[in-house]
């Protein structure tokens, strides 16, 4: 293991991340080497640190890297003049390292495996916020290579939220129209305005000369139409069972203390696309990297910077997109400015008169549907926010009950006319099923909404708590859930024991950062898993018995090595294929690149 | 003295020493990009901020290209106009070197409503319209051995009262897993699964055979073949086996942008992609009307070179205007006659009633059409065509039933 595995390992073993295996032998290492107990020791009181002040002063280092340079301990017996070199150096070294410390204010590594939660905590502490907002976008078009926007953004927690961008772009014609776009969601009305996009190749004459508004009436609370308030302001859905970010370090955006992260456009796609979710914009590859600025206190982002990710992949996306985007110059940089936390946003527009209109059906009332699933345990300061129901022709009676601190909120949506031969909910393919009291439920595979098949009624739980907060809330609704029909499609929702009895020889990823726990299905003789991420990260591992990869029905394919076999990467599809031994293996992501999914394949191990 | 100098010699090397390492144990690189975010002033393109590509992010790093993947079999594709002759799938089978044929069919069907996976509405065309789909029916037990084993699970566990979506297709119906499709026969299918296009032949939806027949899609398309040995051999067998006079096009993956029939054109779903769907009202013959809001939105009239005045899709105008204009500079103007431009815009179906055609979306002209009838040779320049094609848009001249007077678009204009 390397030094820097190790400290990995003795971090995430504090985290009390690891499985007990690894535990046990971890354990085993520190009970046996002194260097690395002392590290660890050292993390236990560094993260005591940081979790009061996340930049906080710089640590004796000077053990740690007098062990990684080899130098001599100061008992030593040795000649005086190497005497003296070594301990001016060791000296040195301790000055160097706290100069540099001091200096660039960087915290160290170990509290990057915080920020996660950090940022899923923060949501709850900010309840409303004003900015200005500043866009740079590079590589729209060929003719106009940089727009430059600005803006405000205004947010009143839980569910309100106006973006309006101004197009400052110096155009080469009058035929260009500016992409001016407003955004605003209040409650149960949502609102856009811009001017729609059209081919590259076809700019500008196929643009439209007036914005377009769309006006959606009588929304739900929370609905899943986008944008969501909450992830342009507070982004939890791109920090939810994420690992530990790269971190970039610590410094000051607009008077304020940021942390910089590095992560992928795919982590913080809800972000992005709220952003840009009315007029036209260009297009961003998932795999895309983001240096994000997050303010140190509300983890609330202040500056965001979108870089082509430097592989050929993206290069011939590029190409097809007609991009002549170069790696180390940003696609998309967002600055925000005069950041007010707390302040009360002015009151929100009302929609425009003649656009498109439609309605989502919901009808508000002051308190739960008679008879609807009502949680007896919620979350402290958890109160009824929107409540009421949603009754139109083309689908079932869905009553529908919200609650929100003011920030983080939890729904259950509930109805006893459902129909469909799936979970009610929108859980996706792959479930993961669950012992919930003296019954089951289902989560789906990001964890973010537990479904329940009852007797005379189907649910879901969903909102912007972790999983565990949301089980337990499903379990106090008092439903007996009870497993779904054996036609229905998460009828084949498996454990890893039932998957490595349908697959001989089943491979697993050891120690996965940065993803949940796998929902999996299997049967006919094939395992399915899916494993969800941060964001829109995830992939899914397939394996059954095979001997031979089947040809390719496209041409864009490559041979790659995979564990020491040769495979195949379809970049259309994402999908890195190989067979080793008598089993056939296929990793499929569209969010992650090949490096990523040959580095997931790498860490198999047969279970 | 010799001692100071000694000190000092060690205190400089162990300062910049613990600098590095103390950089290298905060995991920065030293190029000084961490702090280098003034806001809201921004990078310029033309000095560039270097920035620290995490060597993980490039693939150079740690992925290893082999010269050819590695399989035993290859797949041909073998289709004919209007349809196979009777018989093709058992004959070809029994070819050496075929080691599996399996038959794809494919024909219009029509969306009535779609639901969401929560059960609420997503498309409800006005009444009496329907939104045309593209449906393909396929042989759930031969036609998994052309996928691979990931997705082939998908074709082989779908229920009776389930169907399969392409990616672009699932886009366009805003639909995930879970989805409901109600088509107007009264059938009604919930999304099992979203799958590549290329693995439903760019179709929109994908059915077993059973459940696709008795929806009308019943024209077999096109023939998949895995062989071994030399394709020349292979393709000799077929068209040697072919009744005289009939048109065969044999394709491998990557000679066409996917592996379909009618192949020389956009598969409907791209179409709809780049021009946007619409819900249509069946008229006479082989006419229908399409709903007015979308042709409001969408078509568009404007004068263009050499044409006159023309009705399109707006985002087919540019190129068009382009490639008349290309074709003044050069003054091959004389190559178009303006009395034989048939028009742009024009809803309905193609000849035989079992498909839509391009000039639906007003993506498609016919130019010089009194010399170049359909199913003749072409007699159109082959200036005209190249520069055609050069502004984006694919001739008719070269398909298996030729229509040179026909042009529609294929990919985004060179110019």
């Amino acid at each position: 293991m390397t030094p820097e595995q190790m400290r990995k390992t003795l971090s995430r073993h504090l985290d009390g991340e690891l499985s007990a295996a690894a535990t046990a032998e971890i354990e085993q290492v520190l009970a046996s080497s002194e260097e690395a107990r002392r590290y660890f020791d050292q993390l236990v009181s560094i993260r005591a640190q940081m979790r009061q002040e996340t930049a906080g002063e710089i640590p004796d280092l000077a053990p740690s890297i007098l062990a990684v340079i080899g130098a001599p301990p100061p008992e030593s017996r040795r000649p005086a003049r190497r005497v003296t070199l070594a301990a001016g150096f060791a000296a040195g070294i301790v000055a160097g390292a706290v100069f540099i410390g001091f200096a660039f204010r960087q915290p160290l590594p170990v509290a990057a495996a915080d920020i996660p939660d950090e940022v899923i905590a923060a949501q709850s502490r900010v309840g409303a916020l004003t900015a200005r907002i500043d866009i740079v976008e590079r590589g729209w078009h060929p003719d106009v290579s940089e727009r430059i926007f600005e803006g405000s953004i205004q947010y009143l927690a839980p569910e309100s939220l106006w973006i309006e961008i101004r197009d400052t772009t110096s155009y080469p014609s009058s035929a260009w129209i500016p992409n001016h776009t407003t955004v605003v969601v209040d409650e149960d009305t949502a609102w856009s305005s811009g001017v729609a996009s059209c081919p590259t190749e076809s700019l500008p004459d196929c643009m439209p000369t007036q914005p377009r508004a769309m006006v959606i009436l009588d929304r739900e609370p929370f609905p899943d139409a986008s944008p969501a308030p909450l992830d342009l302001i507070v982004p939890v859905n791109g920090f939810s069972r994420a690992g530990e970010p790269a971190l970039l370090g610590v410094t000051e955006v607009d008077g304020k203390r940021a942390v910089g992260v590095s992560i992928t456009a795919a982590q913080v796609a809800a972000l992005l696309d709220g952003l840009t979710i009315a007029g036209n914009w260009r297009d961003i590859h998932p795999t895309d990297r983001v240096e994000l600025w997050l303010d140190e206190q509300h983890l609330v982002p202040l500056a965001l910077s979108v870089f082509p990710a430097d592989t050929s992949d993206r290069a011939l996306w590029a190409i097809r997109h007609g991009y002549d985007d170069r790696a180390q110059v940003p696609i998309l940089e967002v600055a925000w400015s005069e950041v007010v936390f707390g302040a009360e946003p002015i009151a929100f527009p009302l929609p425009p008169q003649g656009g498109a209109q439609g309605s989502a059906g919901f009808t508000d009332a002051s308190e739960p549907e008679p008879g609807a699933p009502v949680p007896l345990a919620l979350p402290d300061g958890m109160t009824l926010h929107r409540a009421g129901a949603i009754d139109t022709a083309a689908g079932p009676v869905v009553s529908i009950a919200s609650w929100s601190d003011g920030r983080a909120w939890v729904k259950v949506r509930s109805t006893s006319s459902w129909e469909g031969s799936h979970l009610f909910g929108d859980l996706g393919a792959l479930v993961r099923e669950v012992r919930l009291g003296s019954g089951v439920a289902y989560l789906s595979e990001g964890g973010d909404r537990v479904g329940i098949h009852g007797e005379d009624i189907d649910l879901v739980v969903l909102g912007s708590l972790p999983t565990d907060a949301l089980l337990e809330i499903a379990g106090s609704i008092g439903v007996d859930g009870r497993p779904v029909p054996s036609t229905w499609v998460e009828a084949a929702a498996s454990t890893l024991e039932d998957a490595r009895a349908e697959v001989a020889g089943l491979l697993v990823p050891v120690e996965l950062e940065g993803f949940g726990p796998p929902a999996i299905r299997a049967g006919r003789g094939v395992a399915t898993m899916s494993y969800a991420g941060p964001g829109d990260r995830a992939f899914l591992l397939t394996q059954a018995a095979d001997t031979e990869l089947s040809p390719p029905l496209e041409a864009n394919v490559r041979g790659v090595t995979v564990r020491g076999v040769d495979g195949r990467y379809s970049p259309d599809r994402g999908l890195l294929e190989w067979v080793e031994g008598e089993l056939g293996v296929a990793l499929a992501s569209t969010t992650l690149s090949v490096d990523e999914l040959v580095s997931i394949a790498e860490s198999l191990e047969s279970s | 003295m010799k001692r100071l100098v000694v000190m000092t010699t060690g205190v400089l090397a162990g300062v910049v020493t613990g600098a590095v390492l103390m950089l290298a144990a905060q995991g920065i690189s030293g190029t000084g990009t961490t702090t280098s975010v003034v806001v809201p002033a921004f990078s310029s393109p033309a000095d560039p901020t270097p920035s620290t590509l995490d060597p993980s992010m490039s693939e150079d790093s740690t992925t290893t290209t082999v010269e050819s993947a590695p399989v035993s079999d290859q797949i041909l594709l073998v289709w004919t106009p209007g349809g196979l002759p009777e018989g093709l799938a058992e004959w070809v089978s029994a070819i050496a070197g075929v080691n599996a044929v399996t038959i794809v069919q494919s024909d219009l069907a029509h969306v009535s409503a779609t639901e969401s996976a929560t059960g609420s509405a997503v498309d409800r065309p006005a009444d009496g319209y329907v939104i045309p789909v593209e449906v393909m029916g396929f042989d759930p037990v031969s036609y998994p051995a052309f996928l691979p084993q990931a997705e082939a699970i998908d074709f082989t566990t779908l229920n009776p009262d389930q169907l399969i979506l392409g990616a672009t297709s699932a886009q366009i119906r805003r639909l995930v897993p879970g989805g409901v499709i109600s088509f107007d026969d009264g059938s009604r299918f919930t999304v099992a699964a979203v799958v590549d296009d290329v693995l439903v032949g760019g179709a929109e939806a994908a059915l077993p055979l059973a459940a696709a027949g008795p929806m009308g899609v019943d024209t077999e398309r096109y023939l998949l073949i895995r062989y071994s040995g030399r394709r020349e051999d292979v393709e000799s067998a077929i068209r040697g086996g072919l009744p005289d006079g009939l048109a065969v096009r044999i394709r491998a993956p990557g000679e066409t942008p996917v592996l379909r029939h009618g192949d020389a054109v956009l598969p409907q779903v791209l179409i709809k992609e780049q021009f946007g769907e619409f819900a249509y009202r069946r008229g006479s013959g082989l006419t229908f009307e399409i709903s007015p809001d979308w042709v409001e939105d969408n078509i568009d009239s404007a004068e263009v070179p050499v044409l006159g005045l023309v009705t399109c899709h707006r985002n087919l105008l540019p190129a068009l205007a382009g490639a008349m204009a290309d074709l003044v500079e050069r003054n091959l103007d004389f190559l178009v006659d303006p009395d034989g431009f048939r028009g742009c815009f024009n809803p309905r179906y193609i000849a035989n009633g079992k498909g839509i055609s391009r000039h639906s979306w007003g993506a498609a002209l016919d130019i010089n059409i009194a010399s170049n009838p359909e199913g003749l040779e072409s007699a159109q320049d082959p200036r005209l065509v190249e520069t055609m094609e050069r502004w984006g848009f694919t001739s008719g001249h070269d398909w298996l039933v030729p229509d040179p007077g026909h042009f529609e678009y294929l990919r985004p204009a060179q110019g």
